[in-house]
């Protein structure tokens, strides 16, 4: 892979409206996204993920900055200049054609010639498995057709990139699975780049190769999903992703390459000081299936057993903290002879491995 | 009438409705009727006959200000429809300051006074030195097509998933043919709708055409007015049945076209 391929976003910013009425919805974002890359912008609405996308389709043109595919600027050019495709969330299928002519329309405006045109229609239709369907028009399909419809017809001019903006959204449960590893499956094929946006933390980490966590017109956090999932670097991304405790504390003491933390009362909690600031006010970060529950005496943080919930593979315990630590979720897995140890109202430890612990700085 | 709609347990629905539309119709049924009476008086029933309908079909200054309200009419309805299209894809394309004043000011003419615009339209022709015929008819006319038929094209463009076009230019569409192969074909039923629409509010004209139209130019609901000076004969009747039928087929067409692939 060379230095050049890919998408790179250079320090774009994007106001929407003017006076009073002036959105950010962007603020100076960078990012690089590699070639072949399934890339997922993650964050809740209004954080300027699909401002994002649409910058990169041409919908929005940038108020600063630059965007550059394999090296090139794009960020002036029309959508129907760009090397990209878009699979829109209402997958925006023309009403008034059918599947087939819908997957032909871009390679029509391409000026390719009649019979490669069909051909490449009658191959997408096998890759999106709609073998049958061609002559139906958008209003005859299910949802879960159409999706595959939209995908195809962005599949079949075979861009460099393909832009998905919370195409599943509009699915249930059941279906928004099976196209989950779809997509994943067309894009390993293709070896098209895409650039993913959603809302679903869990969607975002089971999918991508790479993300980008975004709020309020920022990228806080890029990463590997289990490196976004274990080392959250800020207290927004690590409360966005996956259900976490986020405990207030200081820095009590260093203690060799560990730091003791102080939670309020005589409560203190042992953590790696790698990458650890050392002194004031932090929080910690600890997922609920890092800790584990022992009976009161251990080392570890006391409490007592607030709530059970059983929930098939796991058990969670809801534990209140001593000295008004706050509350903490352990959740643990429900191997033979490990249910029913603890009732509630019981005194607990909830015990955390130093390594388990994230320090954020607020 | 099934026990089904909830309307019926108010008390009196029933009568104050039939009263409504004998209200609303019964004048026009009236006329209807008396458009099939033999006798020479208009108000006096005697037989049935279509006579007066073969009196109207040959008298030839009726038939001569027909043909003047059909040329009016057809003219004045695709010049205001294809200003209505362009405006109504303008409105709906941008966001920009004054945006609501334009569309108040578009749809003006429905609420001003036909009469006001009528004197104020005739002023202008005559300041500008514009000799008064078909041409001053069919200038006016256009101007108050404009909100008709652009009301129709706006709703419909409404309507329409913002994503479209944007897909089309997506896919290598530019400008013109994402016009010509997405969203004219989505609109057409909004367009046709509204250019029929124009062209009833045209050919039923009267207050500004009695202002602008000069010698030679007169349509046929100023020719009824000068007929009806005269005395309420049968052939007024007849021309107003036949007026009244054309008027329903488009209203009609211009509805369902409307509907089409809603």
């Amino acid at each position: 892979m060379s230095e050049s391929s890919g998408i790179a976003v250079r320090g774009i910013s994007k106001t929407f409206g003017s006076g009073a009425d002036r959105v950010q919805a962007l603020d100076n974002v960078s990012l690089d996204i590699r070639e072949n890359e399934f890339f997922t912008l993650l964050g809740p609405s209004g954080c300027g993920k699909t401002t994002l996308l649409r910058l990169i389709a041409g919908f929005e043109q940038p108020s600063a900055g630059d965007i550059l595919l394999d090296g090139v600027s794009i960020a002036h050019l029309p959508p129907f200049q760009r090397p990209v495709n878009t699979v829109f969330q209402s997958y925006a299928l023309f009403p008034h054609m059918t599947v087939a002519q819908n997957i032909a329309f871009g390679l029509e405006m391409q000026g390719m010639a009649r019979r490669q045109v069909d051909e490449r229609v009658a191959e997408m239709m096998t890759l999106v498995q709609l073998g049958g369907l061609e002559a139906r028009r958008p209003a005859q399909l299910s949802g879960g057709q159409q999706q595959r419809v939209a995908l195809a017809r962005a599949l079949a001019n075979h861009p460099k990139v393909l832009l998905l903006d919370e195409p599943l959204s509009a699915l249930d449960l059941k279906l928004r699975k099976e196209m989950q590893i779809e997509l994943k499956r067309l894009q390993l094929e293709s070896g098209i780049t895409f650039v993913f946006v959603t809302h679903d933390q869990e969607e975002a980490l089971t999918m991508s190769d790479r993300l980008a966590v975004m709020s309020d017109g920022h990228i806080l956090q890029i990463g590997a999903p289990a490196e976004i999932y274990e080392h959250p670097r800020h207290r927004f991304v690590a409360d966005f992703i996956g259900e976490i405790n986020l405990l207030d504390a200081t820095a009590a003491e260093p203690n060799g390459n560990r730091v003791r933390y102080r939670l309020g009362g005589s409560q203190t909690l042992l953590a790696e000081a790698a990458d650890a600031p050392p002194a004031g006010r932090v929080s910690l970060a600890i997922r609920p299936e890092r800790a584990s529950l022992e009976p009161a005496g251990e080392e570890g943080l006391a409490g007592a057993v607030e709530s059970i919930v059983y929930i098939g593979a796991d058990t969670v315990y809801r534990v209140a903290l001593a000295d008004g630590a706050g509350n903490f979720i352990v959740r643990v897995q429900n191997r033979a002879g490990a249910r029913g140890a603890f009732a509630i109202g019981d005194a607990v430890a909830v015990v955390v491995p130093p390594e388990a612990i994230q320090v954020l700085s607020d | 009438m099934g026990g089904g709609n909830p309307l019926w347990r108010f008390v009196g629905v029933r009568p104050t409705a039939l009263f409504f539309f004998v209200y609303l119709y019964l004048p026009i049924i009236v006329l209807l009727v008396l458009s099939f009476n033999e006798n020479r008086t208009a108000t006096i029933w005697t037989t049935f006959s279509t006579q007066w309908y073969a009196v109207v079909l040959d008298n030839d200054n009726i038939m001569r200000a027909a043909r003047n309200s059909v040329i009016v009419a057809t003219s004045a309805t695709i010049i205001a429809t294809i200003l209505a299209t362009l405006a109504a894809l303008g409105m709906a394309r941008a966001r920009f300051r004054g945006q609501d004043a334009i569309s108040a000011t578009i749809a003006m003419p429905l609420v001003v006074p036909e009469i006001v615009t009528a004197v104020a339209t005739l002023l202008f022709f005559v300041l500008i030195g514009l000799k008064l015929g078909l041409l001053t008819v069919f200038l006016a006319h256009t101007v108050f097509c404009i909100p008709f038929a652009y009301l129709p094209i706006r709703a419909r463009l409404e309507g329409m998933d913002p994503a479209l076009p944007e897909a089309a230019a997506d896919l290598y569409a530019n400008e013109w043919q994402a016009f010509r192969r997405v969203i004219l074909p989505l609109l057409w039923p909004g367009v046709a709708s509204g250019a029929m629409l124009a062209f009833i509010i045209s050919l039923d004209d009267f207050v500004i055409t009695y202002f602008v139209a000069g010698a030679g130019a007169t349509t046929l609901p100023v020719y009824i007015f000068g007929m009806i000076r005269i005395g309420i004969t049968p052939e007024v009747n007849a021309i107003s049945a036949l007026m009244l039928l054309v008027s329903i087929l488009f209203v009609s067409l211009s509805y369902l076209v409307g509907r089409l692939r809603r």
